[in-house]
Formats: structure tokens, C-alpha cells, sequence
């Protein structure tokens, strides 16, 4: 499950994300992030943890440096 | 501004909460593949229950001269309709050829009516046999129609049409045909008379084959083509490479039937009083390029001197909303726009209102993509301001740059924290891209489906919504592209949008991004090349407002 996931994310950044453009309006991007919270806290909380992320990463909200805790 | 704010969000969080939610905890009800044991009960019960069986007085006159399965000379009854014009041969009451008037072959002025029962399904579709061969050679057997004509029209009201075989041991099979002026819809009695003296027992077969080869397969590869069924309230299309795990399908069967990209041939048991769908299955078969769905029904036992009545509705036609979507059954269920359907099926029935106020689907289109782009245009302001905004820290992030060249960890991280200082960032967020990403596959499933945009024109050389735009027609071929050969000009004009797009955002990423994103223009206009026209005019048309947003904030801030 971890691994599908680790490799989901790889692919995303290798083959989708340039061509979307730069999107992220954090650092590290969402997707380094998902990839880092997986890693550190396992697929379930890694993906939750993803999650809130993505729903902060909109026009409305500052953005900025934000590290995986 | 704290109030649209707060609007968007809600719009935003719903969007997600229902894809969330349809993707994640709507199970699918597992089809039912247990032998059908109900139906498995002594004759007793099945004759109190049982509305399909009754007891039938021969009468003289009506008893059909009694005629053998190698009866030579059989004929073929023409049937039209103002909707179509069917042909139904003698020789297992199939249906040989069905010509769609309202529809035509291909988008030249002097093509043929599309026909639905393809040359190399010599059987035809929608005939019957019985799963045990109780009656031996009745799918080929030859009836007899009770009709003096070859030929006959149905332009008001309905006509019935009768082909009853006598077999040898005494049983009668009547297949009898009800044709309405105004429907697709074709009803279908299969009577089965025991004039023998032995009790029938078996199942109904009604198969609707379809051919499968290697072009077939390639074009399913983009819009399914293939056996459907409609099963325990479930829309479901077989990819006949999935037959040999899993052939079998059994439960409450709504329809059963074959479908080409825009059409459908569909078995429809009809609903007993009480409203419910019958118990049955169909089981497929895929061998020599040709795909057959079977929908198998338990009958009841029928001793001699009963007569059984099975009740069906054949639908051969366009897989149209406007068309299934006024009849009050489940057919409406085989327009499935996949995925993402719950999104795509009302920007269909949208698209379709604004063509019922300007009758062009080119314009449909148009009016579509800008309706969309209303809902997201708060996100795509507020980004263009920020982008605008950008310029202000462009000296300062040089600086940053430049400091850190050799760590680029510490310089994203600088970079990010310049951005929150002076409440700026280039970027519009993760969030509107996957919000947006579902709507783009809805849309762009929908428009590689919709019968509506088929032959649609829209202005000039597109004279076909759902087919690759091209001007000009060559002889010789062009790399990437399919047939037809010629100037793929609204592609073009595309790529161009998305070129002139790139240049009005300001790059704020490395050189090496920069140089992906110039490519992008290049890959998107071969991707597109040989999608149809639709879609490539709603991405053209949503660059050109994108950009038209982004020019008009530009032009209110500086």
C-alpha cells in the first residue's frame, strides 16, 4: 500500500506535474509533502495529513513554508 | 470579499465532499451469481404464481399448418417506420437489417442510412432458442409471417406482426411484433403452445451479438463498445477480454444488449404487474471477432395444453438523453459517461438546454465552457492578482536567487518565506486544480460520447462536432495524425492559445521548468489532433476567456 502510494506520487511528479504547470503555492509542494508524510507516518495518517494540505493550498490562503511535522 | 470567500469555499468543499464520497463509499451491489434457485420449484406453485402461463383452447383456424425446419423458401417482412426501417426474416424471426432514418452512415450528403445489424452478424440479432435445445434447430427454424406482403409501413397507431412456427412434436413458438409509429420501442411477445404430450422445461435465450474485431477494439480503447447489461440497478459494460474470467452475470436484469459508441441494440424484459424485473442472467461469448450477449430467462414449466406468454422490449437506437431519457424505464442508464457520470451527465442535459435555445451544438459548446468558467472565476482572479502582485518582489527574489544558488532547498524555503512576508504567491494552489481536473474529464467524456454532437456542424469547416477538424482534405498522410488527412486548423489555433497563455504568465520556477512548459503548447496540440472537434473548441475557448480574465485584471491593477 505504502510502496502503490510512494510510486503513485513519483509518477505524478515525473510525467504530470510539469506539464500542469507551477501550481503549489508551499514549500515543500503538496505532492513532496504527501511523499514525506507518507514516508514519516505511514500511508493512513501520511494521506490525512496529504489531505488537509491540499484543502489549505487554494488562492485564499498564504501559502508559504510548511514543513511535514 | 470575506463573504465570497467564504462562498467559494463552501462551493469548493462541497465539490470534493461529493466526489469524495462517490468515489470512496458508494460500494457497487455485488451481481448475484448463485444459480437462480427460486426458480427451481415443483409445478404446483409455479402454476399459482406464475403470469406468464395459462391454460389455451385450440381453436380451428388458427392452428398453423405444421412446417419443417428445412422449409426452403423463406422471406424477409420490411417494416418502416418514420424512425427506421427494420427486416425481419422468416428464418428465425431475426432482425437482419435496421437503417436509422434520422441517422446516417457518415456526414456526406449522399451517405446511406446507419445501419445497426452489421453484414457479418449473418444470423442477425435479437433471436431466441431455448438453453436445452427442447426444441431442436428453433433458432434457425423457419417461421412463418402472418402477413401478405413483403413489404409494410407503420406511419400512425402500431402493427402487429406475427411468426409462428409449427414444430414437429406439436409445440407452437409464436414471436409475435409490435410496431409504434411514434418509438424505438419495439414490443415482443415470445409464445411457446404445448400441443405435445410431454411437459416443456427449459430457458429462453435471446441473443444480441455484435461484432468485435480488431477495429472495434482499438476505437473501444477511447469510447467502449461492447456487451452491456444492466443489472441489479447497475450499469455495467464487459470488455470481451474480461469474458473468459467472467461470463456469467445474474440478478435483477433491466436490459441486456450490445453498444456501438452512439448506439444500442437492448433486450428488455418487460416488468410483471407488481413491477419488478425477473430473476435471470446472461451469459457471454467472444470467439471470431464477434461478441454475443445472451439473456437467459428460467421459464416455467409449461405442460402439454398450457401455453406460456414471455414479454419483452427490443430498443434498436440512438443512445441519445433526450431520446431514452423520455421513456419511463431503465434504458437511460446505457448513457454511463463513466467515471465521473454524476458530473457529466448534467452538463449534458445543460448543453442540450442551450441547444434548445440556439440550435448549434458549436455554440452549445461555447456558452458550456463559459458557464464553467463563471463558477471558477473567483479562483482565477484572485490569481491573477497575485501573479500581478508578484512583480513587486521580482528585485528582491534575484536577490534570493542568487544568494542561495548552490542550496536549493534553503532558497525555496527563502522564497517561500518572501512570498508570506509581503502576502504574495505566483501560484493559484493544489486545491482548484483537482477540483477542476474532474470537471475536465467529465466534460471531456461527455463530448467524445454525445450522439447530440454527431454530424453536428458548427461554422465553416467544421462540419462535425464529434469528428477531428480538418481543413482541406490530403491524399498523402501527415505523422500523427489519423485519417482524414488536412490541416487541423482549430487545433492549431489551440496550440496557439495555449503558446500565447504561456507568455502572459510570468515564469517564476527554474529554467529548466520554464523550457517543460514552452513544451506544452507542442504536446497538447498532438494530443488533441485527432480528438473531436468539440473538444478541442471548449479547450481553445477556455484559453482565450483564461486569458481574456487574465489581461482584464492585469489591465484594472497597472
Amino acid at each position: 500500500m505504502k510502496q502503490l502510494l510512494l510510486i503513485f506520487i513519483k509518477f505524478y511528479q515525473y510525467f504530470i506535474s510539469p506539464l500542469t504547470g507551477q501550481n503549489c503555492r508551499y514549500f515543500p509542494t503538496c505532492s513532496a509533502y504527501t511523499l514525506e508524510a507518507v514516508e514519516k507516518h505511514g500511508s493512513l495518517k501520511g494521506t490525512a495529513l496529504a489531505l488537509k494540505r491540499i484543502l489549505r493550498c487554494h488562492p485564499f490562503h498564504a501559502g508559504g513554508f510548511d514543513p511535514v511535522p | 470579499m470575506d463573504e465570497q470567500k467564504r462562498l467559494l469555499l463552501a462551493v469548493v468543499l462541497s465539490v470534493v465532499v461529493l466526489v469524495g464520497y462517490q468515489t470512496f463509499f458508494i460500494t457497487p451491489p455485488v451481481p448475484n451469481n448463485q444459480p437462480q434457485q427460486a426458480q427451481n420449484q415443483n409445478a404446483d406453485q409455479v402454476q399459482e404464481k406464475s403470469q406468464n402461463v395459462s391454460e389455451y383452447k385450440t381453436m380451428t383456424g388458427i392452428v398453423p399448418e405444421t412446417v419443417t425446419a428445412q422449409k426452403k423458401n423463406y422471406r424477409t417482412i420490411s417494416i418502416s417506420t418514420p424512425l427506421y426501417n427494420i427486416a425481419i426474416s422468416e428464418q428465425g424471426a431475426a432482425v437482419k437489417s435496421f437503417e436509422l432514418k434520422n441517422y446516417k452512415k457518415t456526414n456526406k450528403k449522399d451517405s446511406p442510412l446507419k445501419q445497426l445489424v452489421p453484414e457479418q452478424l449473418v444470423s442477425g440479432t435479437l433471436f431466441f432458442d431455448l438453453e436445452r435445445q427442447s426444441i431442436p434447430g428453433l433458432k434457425d427454424a423457419v417461421y412463418t409471417a402472418k402477413i401478405d406482403t413483403n413489404a409494410t409501413s407503420v406511419f400512425e397507431g402500431e402493427k402487429t406482426i406475427e411468426f409462428i412456427l409449427g414444430t414437429s412434436n406439436g409445440i407452437v413458438v409464436k414471436k409475435v411484433f409490435t410496431f409504434k409509429a411514434d418509438s424505438y420501442m419495439i414490443d415482443c411477445d415470445i409464445v411457446f403452445q404445448n400441443g405435445s404430450d410431454m411437459s416443456l422445461n427449459d430457458s429462453l435465450v435471446i441473443s444480441t451479438p455484435g461484432v468485435f474485431d480488431e477495429e472495434t477494439k482499438k476505437r473501444s480503447r477511447f469510447a467502449f463498445e461492447g456487451p452491456v447489461v444492466f443489472v441489479n440497478e447497475e450499469y455495467m459494460d464487459i470488455d470481451p477480454d474480461d469474458i473468459e474470467e467472467k461470463n456469467t452475470y445474474s440478478g435483477k436484469i433491466g436490459w441486456s444488449g450490445y453498444s456501438e459508441r452512439y448506439f444500442m441494440t437492448a433486450v428488455m424484459p418487460r416488468l410483471n404487474t407488481n413491477g419488478d424485473s425477473i430473476d435471470a442472467g446472461v451469459k457471454l461469448f467472444y470467439a471470431n471477432d464477434m461478441v454475443t450477449n445472451n439473456y437467459i430467462r428460467k421459464m416455467d414449466r409449461l405442460d402439454p395444453g398450457q401455453q406460456g406468454v414471455y414479454s419483452f422490449t427490443f430498443y434498436m437506437g440512438p443512445k441519445s438523453q433526450k431520446i431514452l431519457g423520455s421513456y419511463d424505464n431503465s434504458l437511460k442508464n446505457a448513457i454511463n459517461l463513466g467515471f465521473f457520470n454524476v458530473i457529466a451527465k448534467p452538463l449534458l442535459i445543460t448543453m442540450n438546454f442551450i441547444y434548445s435555445v440556439i440550435p448549434n451544438y458549436g455554440v452549445a459548446i461555447i456558452l458550456l465552457t463559459i458557464l464553467i468558467k463563471l463558477i471558477f472565476w473567483p479562483l482565477g482572479t484572485k490569481s491573477y492578482k497575485s501573479m500581478n502582485e508578484m512583480k513587486k518582489v521580482q528585485p528582491l527574489m534575484m536577490e534570493i536567487r542568487e544568494k542561495y544558488k548552490n542550496d536549493k532547498q534553503k532558497m525555496n524555503q527563502e522564497v517561500m518565506g518572501l512570498y508570506k512576508t509581503y502576502k504574495v504567491n505566483p501560484a493559484s494552489g493544489c486545491l482548484p486544480l483537482l477540483v477542476q481536473m474532474p470537471i475536465f474529464f467529465a466534460l471531456y467524456r461527455m463530448l467524445y460520447q454525445a450522439i447530440e454532437l454527431r454530424h453536428a456542424p458548427f461554422i465553416g469547416w467544421i462540419s462535425d462536432l464529434s469528428a477531428p477538424d480538418r481543413l482541406f482534405h490530403f491524399n498523402f498522410s501527415i505523422p500523427m495524425m489519423q485519417e482524414p488527412y488536412g490541416i487541423p486548423m482549430l487545433t492549431l489555433l489551440m496550440g496557439a492559445s495555449f503558446l500565447l497563455q504561456q507568455k502572459m504568465t510570468p515564469t517564476a520556477g527554474d529554467p529548466m521548468q520554464a523550457k517543460m512548459m514552452m513544451l506544452m503548447p507542442i504536446f497538447m496540440t498532438v494530443i488533441f489532433i485527432n480528438f473531436p472537434a468539440g473538444l478541442v473548441l471548449y479547450m481553445f475557448v477556455n484559453n482565450i476567456i483564461s486569458m481574456g480574465q487574465q489581461y482584464y485584471i492585469q489591465k484594472k491593477l497597472s
